[in-house]
């Protein structure tokens, strides 16, 4: 990102002649070189930069794979429109009470293609205890264009954002598979600064697999969540058991070609008009992949 | 140069005045603290003020210092209490800004901490020099150095003739250096609290004190970051030194350690047991890109702390410098003493 030189005073050759610059060679603290040019030499654990862990991704993958596979009994099409190197913002639909979408996406991109996949999300668990923790060290990311900035041009990663954010999981049942607003194109204009493309994914089955049949506003607002959900996972496994056990509906998710935008990376800003019109046609093209898969679906169960 | 340096008293000054004395192009090392130099210095006046600086501008008319050196923040809440605080932080700073302002100064290097951005649930995983901290001061410690902050970016925008650095230091580690995280992590078990498990990083002390020579030296005028690169999870670094994590209550975390400071056994700041919680990592490139090279990452930082730790435990210290006022005066200003 441009570097807003914050205090410039007079040309620097001004304070030069009463100042000096020899650069210093000196013994400043009596040190000993780091013992290995290389971190990785260094360090006990691999949590990265992003709090992120592989091997608790592979741990964590390892116990998700057979809801994977068995439960949700995931399909996937146009798998090779996601790159596999550089950065990409991978852009999907959003839906069940909690949803199933991100953990499938990650977990299958990342054993399909053995990269990482950055979940980028709201952070509502980053205060409470183990939660918070677990959360970052299997891949979740505060989103904010900062972190995506960083992850997709810095460091050339996947990341994963639902536009939506909770308007999509908060959905009345009779409102599935209806893409709600994606914000303000943000994340076109995250995709566009960071000069990566923006792949979309349509995915069906996560609305099933968690649906919403009643939400208490005021419940919500006493403990300050988006939504406080009634599911119909609750009738089927109980009140608490409901709240986290997703039903078995069959996952099909298709990646579309990716988008990629024909404006310089790294401006400041980007004609507001252009990322909304971006935004929404990438909404739309979601959309009618959804519809799509849709009419092919016979049944929610078994696809 | 003719330099004025505050806080001489801290480990700091007293190493950036030292490694000072050895630099050709210096001509006068003026050092002001309300506590003596913790090393031997040869050429190097100490001057004994107050602790909010109120004679330093007489000291830089008299002694026509052209760069000033202000390294007497305090960054550790336990140092002191509220009210000495506020005044070596704010009018300390004040005072410090008014020497800056007209007379002979050119330079102003000032030592802050990222502490300035705070540490929140919500904050970037990040921070940039420009990048808003996300909540209201939390404390006095903060308040204190943000409002310092301020007057000193006021200078460096109404004062062209002065030009201005500020640097916002991670936590140091180091044996001497007396930091907050290296008194916890010398503790015979180290706490960490339940649940949490945050993102840190520290800046070894040889790059603390190179950082500012630095600036000193070279022109580098704004608002820069300063620490080791990358981030490291607390649990890590106390696996690095080889101490047991003792976990605190997630719920009135400050309440559960005040029988340790009342009891005289440890006293863990309240910026500290924010950071325990949420960590924080600061974006160092812009220092970087105007040429600062740093020896050490985070890692090497805490791989060396853990070094120093194993030699202590086998090997005691050499003794300790004292100041003596006679000694160093006579050392300083007698006839009889040699000097090249």
């Amino acid at each position: 990102m441009a570097d807003a030189p914050t205090e410039t005073g007079p040309p620097v050759d001004a304070w030069a002649d009463v100042l000096g610059t020899s650069p210093t060679g000196g013994d400043l603290v009596p040190v000993a070189p780091p013992s290995s040019a290389d971190d990785r030499e260094l360090r006990l654990g691999d949590v990265d930069g992003w709090g992120r862990s592989e091997r608790m991704r592979a741990l964590a993958r390892r116990l998700y794979d057979p809801v994977y596979r068995h439960w949700f009994r995931v399909e996937w099409e146009g798998l090779e429109h996601i790159p596999r190197e550089g950065g990409a913002l991978l852009v999907a639909n959003h839906g069940g009470a909690i949803p199933s979408d991100a953990p499938v996406i990650m977990h299958g991109v990342e054993s399909e293609l053995g990269r990482p996949v950055y979940g980028l999300a709201d952070n509502l668990f980053r205060s409470v205890p183990v939660l918070g923790t677990l959360w970052s060290r299997t891949g979740g990311v505060p989103a904010s264009p900062d972190n995506a900035y960083r992850l997709l041009h810095d460091e050339q990663q996947l990341a994963l954002v639902f536009p939506e954010g909770t308007k999509g999981t908060g959905k009345h049942v009779r409102d599935r598979y209806q893409l709600q607003r994606f914000g303000r194109g943000g994340f076109v204009e995250i995709a566009m600064r960071a000069g990566v493309p923006i792949v979309p994914i349509a995915i069906v089955g996560n609305e099933e697999a968690m649906p919403i049949v009643w939400k208490s506003p005021a419940l919500a607002r006493l403990l300050s969540v988006p939504y406080f959900p009634v599911t119909a996972n609750q009738f089927v496994f109980g009140p608490v058991l409901g709240l986290v056990v997703p039903l078995p509906s069959k996952f099909r998710l298709r990646v579309l070609a990716p988008v990629t935008f024909d404006v310089a990376s790294n401006q400041e800003r980007y004609n507001r008009s252009l990322v909304l019109e971006h935004a929404e046609a990438i909404r739309a093209s979601i959309q009618e992949e959804v519809r799509d898969l849709l009419r092919h679906r016979r049944s929610v169960w078994f696809g | 140069m003719r330099i004025l340096v505050t806080g001489l008293g801290s480990y700091l000054g007293s190493r950036v005045a030292r490694a000072l004395e050895q630099e050709p192009s210096v001509e006068v090392v003026v050092g002001v603290d309300a506590d003596e130099p913790r090393l031997p210095l040869t050429t190097t006046e100490f001057v004994r003020v107050d602790s909010s600086y109120s004679i330093v501008q007489r000291i830089a008319a008299a002694t026509r210092v052209d760069t000033i050196l202000h390294l007497g923040a305090i960054t550790d809440s336990t140092e002191v209490g509220r009210r000495a605080l506020h005044e070596t932080n704010v009018i300390g700073t004040a005072n410090v800004v008014a020497a800056a302002a007209g007379g002979t100064v050119r330079k102003l290097v000032v030592k802050s901490s990222a502490h300035i951005y705070g540490s929140s649930f919500d904050d970037p995983y990040w921070f940039r020099e420009d990048t808003p901290r996300k909540r209201p001061p939390e404390d006095g410690l903060e308040r204190s150095l943000l409002e310092s902050d301020d007057m000193v970016r006021e200078l460096a925008e109404d004062d062209r003739r002065v030009m201005v650095t500020r640097l916002r230091y991670a936590d140091v580690l180091g044996g001497e250096v007396g930091s907050p995280f290296s008194r916890v992590l010398q503790l015979p078990v180290v706490p960490e609290i339940l649940g949490f498990d945050p993102r840190l990083q520290f800046l070894h002390e040889h790059d603390a004190v190179a950082a500012i020579i630095f600036a000193t030296l070279n022109q580098v005028p704004g608002v820069f970051n300063v620490a080791g690169a990358g981030v490291m999870p607390w649990s890590e670094v106390c696996a690095a030194v080889g101490k047991r994590r003792v976990p605190l209550p997630p719920l009135l975390t400050a309440s559960a350690v005040e029988p340790l400071r009342r009891l005289r056994i440890a006293a863990i700041p309240k910026e500290t047991l924010r950071l325990l919680r949420y960590g924080r990592a600061i974006d160092t490139s812009r220092y970087q890109r105007a040429g600062f090279r740093f020896t050490h990452t985070t890692a090497s930082a805490v791989d060396a702390f853990a070094q120093l730790l194993r030699l202590r435990s086998s090997a005691s210290d050499a003794t300790e410098y004292r100041y003596e006022h006679d000694v160093e005066t006579f050392l300083h200003h007698s006839p009889s003493v040699v000097r090249d």
